[in-house]
């Protein structure tokens, strides 16, 4: 018969404090990078306030008002506004045509990982090399895109196809492709996996496993997160007209050059009031299409 | 021992969904319709882009970014803009969060006048207004920032900073600063307006302040990371 000895009691003393460097090599370090950036971007808080700063501040400020609500200008900016909201929409559907087929493929857990995969993949390497070749691939792509600012997209598709609104579109389309196919990939790999082994269990397809189990709980946040990209199209759709990209960008940097301030606020007050109603406009959306899952 | 009437039971059950219902189908209509409109608005064309003159075009383009451009020279010089690129971004994201943190607690609706931290204040209808106001204030100023994108930040900075040894690496640094703290401040937002309403409220019953009740959830270094990502992203534009 195992005899059973009383257990040690507890200890009555509080846990010692573990010691450890991290914090203080990380303070520093993070002390001397900010010295160090501080001298090269040769930071000077104070010229803002000096002479000549206050005075061009004071010269930006004075010619902002009255702002020019002349019709002559305001007529000039229907289309422009017009073309601004139309780019940001055709990109972000460009962005998602492109970025989810590449997010699926760059979900670890749908090409070469994880209990969907195990079967299937056993025994054969030269597949899981494929499968692992093409994950990689996706991946490489979607940091590609991303990783080039849609303005530089921009500068390049108006010299390939000329300018107007179209290189417009396509520079949010592969530069948030890039974004969107990283974020949903993640989603997807976040997914509770109960679901889709018990689907797996019953015999269903890849397709029908990704279609009831993966969509359905990866939906909300994808849908949250599309929408969410498609606010940051119209801000970003609104200065692509600097390099000739068409939408309100391009009478942007015409005010601007040409110091004109009252245009310029009167600009930015249009984009303000723009980016506000998406804002609104993507909630009422958001609500609508998510609200009745949540509840 | 209690019994679940069969009326409780059907009002526990959730309601079924159904896809084809007239909103879904107006929502549907109305996104199809936006994407027809945007799509002759653009002028989109992948005859455009893909064939003609456009190809060619982009096959010279790519024939001529290579061979890379890798002599010592160059290399030397992009390594330099390289951490300067990394600078902005550093410098841009802390002053951005400074920027952020000093706006956010008076932009979070259940720290300044709704919630459990202020249910006792019903009695002083002039404090609440006041704090209203301050709330209304400071997320209008949010707004405003966030509505301005970074370039024409930076040409107003350039303007006001000028250019030669006043280059445009200061400007660039506020830019980020001022177009990025609204950036913050929506991940703060959510969080501060949302996120441990109970938690905020039981540490209020232990006597902290609004703002240490919710500083005491730290979800800063996510914030942090997150918006210097961003910063990374935009500094060579700019």
């Amino acid at each position: 018969m195992p005899s059973y000895a009383p257990s040690a009691p507890a200890s009555l003393a509080l846990p010692a404090r573990r010691s450890s460097y991290f914090p203080i090599v990380f303070s520093s370090l993070f002390l001397l990078t900010f010295a160090g950036s501080y001298k090269l971007a040769q930071v000077q808080p104070l010229l803002l306030f000096e002479a000549e700063g206050r005075r061009n501040i004071w010269k930006f400020v004075a010619g902002m008002f009255p702002p020019d609500l002349s019709w002559s200008f305001l007529s000039l900016l229907g289309r422009p506004i017009l073309e601004t909201i139309q780019i940001s929409i055709m990109g972000t559907v460009v962005a998602v045509a492109i970025g989810f087929p590449l997010g699926l493929l760059a979900t670890s857990s749908l090409t070469f990982k994880g209990i969907l995969n195990e079967r299937e993949l056993a025994g054969s390497r030269p597949r899981a090399m494929l499968r692992k070749g093409s994950y990689l691939l996706a991946r490489a792509a979607l940091s590609l895109f991303r990783t080039i600012p849609e303005f530089v997209w921009a500068f390049m598709f108006v010299r390939a196809v000329g300018l107007g609104p179209f290189p417009g579109v396509l520079a949010i389309g592969i530069a948030y492709a890039g974004m969107l196919g990283k974020v949903y990939s993640e989603m997807l790999e976040h997914v509770n996996p109960g679901p889709l082994e018990a689907l797996q269990a019953t015999g269903a397809s890849k397709l029908a496993i990704i279609v009831y189990g993966l969509m359905p709980q990866a939906l909300p946040n994808v849908v949250s997160y599309t929408l969410y990209r498609w606010e940051c199209a119209v801000r970003a759709s609104a200065i692509l007209g600097f390099v000739g990209a068409g939408g309100i960008g391009q009478q942007l940097e015409i005010s601007m050059r040409m110091f004109d301030f009252s245009q310029v606020i009167t600009l930015v007050a249009i984009l303000f009031v723009m980016v506000a109603g998406v804002d609104a406009l993507s909630a009422r959306a958001r609500r609508a299409i998510l609200g009745r899952q949540r509840v | 021992m209690a019994k679940t009437t069969p009326q409780a039971a059907h009002i526990a059950l959730p309601r079924r969904q159904d896809l084809l219902s007239i909103s879904n189908l107006m929502i549907l209509g109305g996104f199809f319709a936006l994407m027809a409109w945007s799509y002759v608005g653009t002028e989109f064309s992948m005859r455009g882009l893909l064939g003609g003159e456009s190809a060619a075009q982009i096959w010279t383009y790519i024939k001529r970014l290579y061979p890379p451009d890798l002599s010592q020279e160059f290399l030397l010089k992009t390594g330099y803009w390289t951490i300067e690129t990394f600078a902005m971004s550093f410098l841009g994201t802390i002053l951005a969060v400074v920027i952020a943190l000093a706006l956010v607690f008076l932009s979070s609706r259940n720290l300044m006048f709704t919630g459990l931290l202020f249910e006792m204040e019903g009695r002083r209808p002039w404090v609440r207004a006041f704090r209203t106001g301050l709330y209304l204030g400071a997320k209008s100023t949010l707004n405003i920032l966030r509505t301005v994108p970074h370039i024409v930040w930076a040409l107003i900075l350039v303007f006001a900073v000028g250019l030669g040894r006043r280059r445009p690496a200061p400007p660039g640094c506020k830019s980020f600063s001022t177009a990025s703290s609204p950036r913050s401040f929506r991940i703060l937002r959510p969080t501060l307006s949302t996120g441990g309403r109970s938690t905020s409220g039981r540490r209020s019953s232990w006597g902290m302040s609004g703002p240490a009740a919710w500083a005491s959830r730290s979800r800063l270094p996510s914030v942090s990371s997150w918006n210097t990502a961003c910063s990374r992203c935009f500094s060579p534009s700019i």
